[in-house]
């Protein structure tokens, strides 16, 4: 209860002004409002038909990167053409805001899935090839010397040495893309879907009801919360032999 | 001197051979193919319309806006975000405070708010300012906090035994102590900026580089939206050069 403080001291507030009519309910809907939306809406299923909707784009994407970036990221590390190849591409394209290729995606793939998946790919890529290549170049030399002269092969020493080693550095660039993949998916549900929480927040606007654009803000916001627990808890999992990393946050 | 930055433009293509591999191919396979120029134009084309747009002066004016919606969010974000992280790092009542918020805050996805923001706050600069600012101030926050933490106890006992007050400590190892961070916070923001402004823009907007993206790709006018999408990239590297000059002059001392 105290470590949530700031979080019940914000609701107090809510409620004293949107009850004592100080704004009225069209610019900031009731506590009440927002919460008989969601539960209406939970109990018909609609909420969830776009929650998941939503999540299905996103994770997906997230996804698909993490199995491409990966194996991209330790290849670009370990082997000296394919790191002469992509560096400077990586280095002039990283800093491009990925969204503007949005417009791009939609002519080439259409307004459907495609154009999403591939949207939030190419925005979560970046963080993941990044950490993971940063990650692989900062394994001990000496691990690696030692593997090899124990005789390991190249795919062991990548799966019992490299692998291992690099994953707290891959889960910072995770932790990352998981916050851009939402990002990204949220705001390209605003622009061009018929589904989803970012399009029930747009398509709220347009009706002037301020109580479904809390609720699904609200959504939103639990989503990305728990996801991010949840990745924090994985990690912590995974990363059991690493006494340093055990911090939550 | 023309052989010597000819030299140079030689050195930096061998180095980076893949771009020029790239924007050549790209040059040779749209002009040779029957690809329709509304799908993917040539590169020259793209050039081209860049150049006519900046000599009619319709490029520059959206670009300031952007870069005035994109700025005004990140400086409020600064002004906020630095003195609560210090504030965060040095008073047990501001860590109970801000840590909740950053818990549920940071993880969600700004973007999302911006049509409460677009309601409160009308379809003007200060829905996307205010947008940005949410963006910029949590990781600004987080680092300036993480950096007044991990100043070496070592440094503060010294400058304690040599009879510095709390004020000198303050100014004189803490802050330059946290220094490093807040530059991680500030190089970060500086790219959610550029990315939450060009949303921003997206969604709802009149003006601005976004706007011009998506009112070209409405119009079927590819090599618009191309030339919006090689300002934006520039503006991303030039504010990364920027921040990393501006932290090279700052840090000197940390090298």
């Amino acid at each position: 209860m105290e470590r949530y403080g700031s979080i019940f001291l914000f609701l107090l507030l809510w409620v004293v002004v949107s009850y004592a009519g100080i704004v009225s309910d069209d610019i900031i809907p009731s506590i009440s409002q927002v919460g008989s939306y969601l539960y209406r809406g939970a109990v018909s299923g609609i909420i969830f038909s776009h929650i998941i909707a939503s999540l299905g784009r996103s994770l997906s994407g997230f996804l698909a990167s993490l199995l491409l970036g990966i194996p991209l990221g330790i290849l670009m590390a370990r082997v000296q053409f394919l790191d002469r190849l992509t560096s400077p591409l990586m280095a002039t394209t990283y800093p491009i805001p990925k969204v503007a290729l949005l417009p791009l995606f939609i002519l080439w793939l259409g307004i459907g899935f495609k154009s999403k998946f591939c949207l939030v790919i190419i925005g979560c890529i970046y963080p993941i090839i990044m950490n993971t290549y940063q990650g692989v170049k900062m394994v001990d030399k000496f691990w690696i010397w030692s593997a090899q002269s124990m005789g390991a092969t190249k795919w062991r020493l990548i799966t019992r040495v490299v692998f291992p080693a690099t994953l707290p550095y891959i889960f910072v660039g995770v932790r990352i893309s998981l916050a851009i993949s939402f990002l990204i998916l949220f705001g390209v549900e605003m622009i061009g879907t018929r589904h989803g929480l970012g399009f029930l927040i747009i398509n709220a606007m347009e009706e002037h009801r301020p109580d479904i654009i809390f609720a699904a803000a609200f959504c939103i916001a639990s989503l990305g919360f728990s996801f991010d627990r949840l990745l924090l808890f994985v990690r912590m999992k995974l990363l059991l032999w690493r006494k340093e990393e055990f911090t939550t946050t | 001197m023309l052989s010597k930055s000819f030299r140079q433009i030689c050195s930096w293509a061998s180095e980076n051979y893949s771009i020029v591999l790239i924007i050549v191919m790209w040059e040779t396979v749209t002009r040779l193919s029957s690809i329709p120029s509304f799908f993917l134009p040539p590169f020259s084309s793209i050039l081209m319309k860049l150049y006519e747009m900046l000599a009619n002066g319709q490029l520059l004016p959206h670009i300031g806006i952007s870069l005035y919606r994109a700025f005004g969010g990140f400086f409020m974000g600064l002004i906020v975000g630095v003195p609560a992280g210090f504030l965060m790092g040095r008073y047990r009542f501001f860590e109970a405070f801000f840590d909740p918020i950053i818990a549920f805050g940071y993880p969600m996805p700004k973007i999302a708010f911006m049509p409460i923001f677009m309601y409160w706050l009308g379809i003007g600069h200060l829905s996307k300012v205010f947008t940005i600012f949410l963006g910029t101030f949590f990781p600004i926050l987080i680092n300036t906090y993480y950096g007044v933490k991990s100043v070496d106890y070592l440094l503060i006992w010294a400058a304690l035994g040599m009879g510095a007050t709390p004020r000198t400590i303050f100014r004189r190892v803490t802050i330059p102590g946290a220094m490093p961070y807040i530059f991680v916070g500030l190089n970060v923001s500086m790219g959610v900026s550029l990315l939450l402004v060009f949303f921003a823009e997206m969604i709802g907007a009149e003006s601005g580089l976004g706007w011009l993206i998506i009112w070209g790709s409405n119009q079927f006018d590819t090599e618009l939206v191309f030339a919006g999408i090689l300002v934006i990239s520039f503006l991303g590297v030039f504010m990364n050069r920027i921040m990393t000059a501006i932290q090279n002059q700052v840090l000197e001392w940390n090298k």
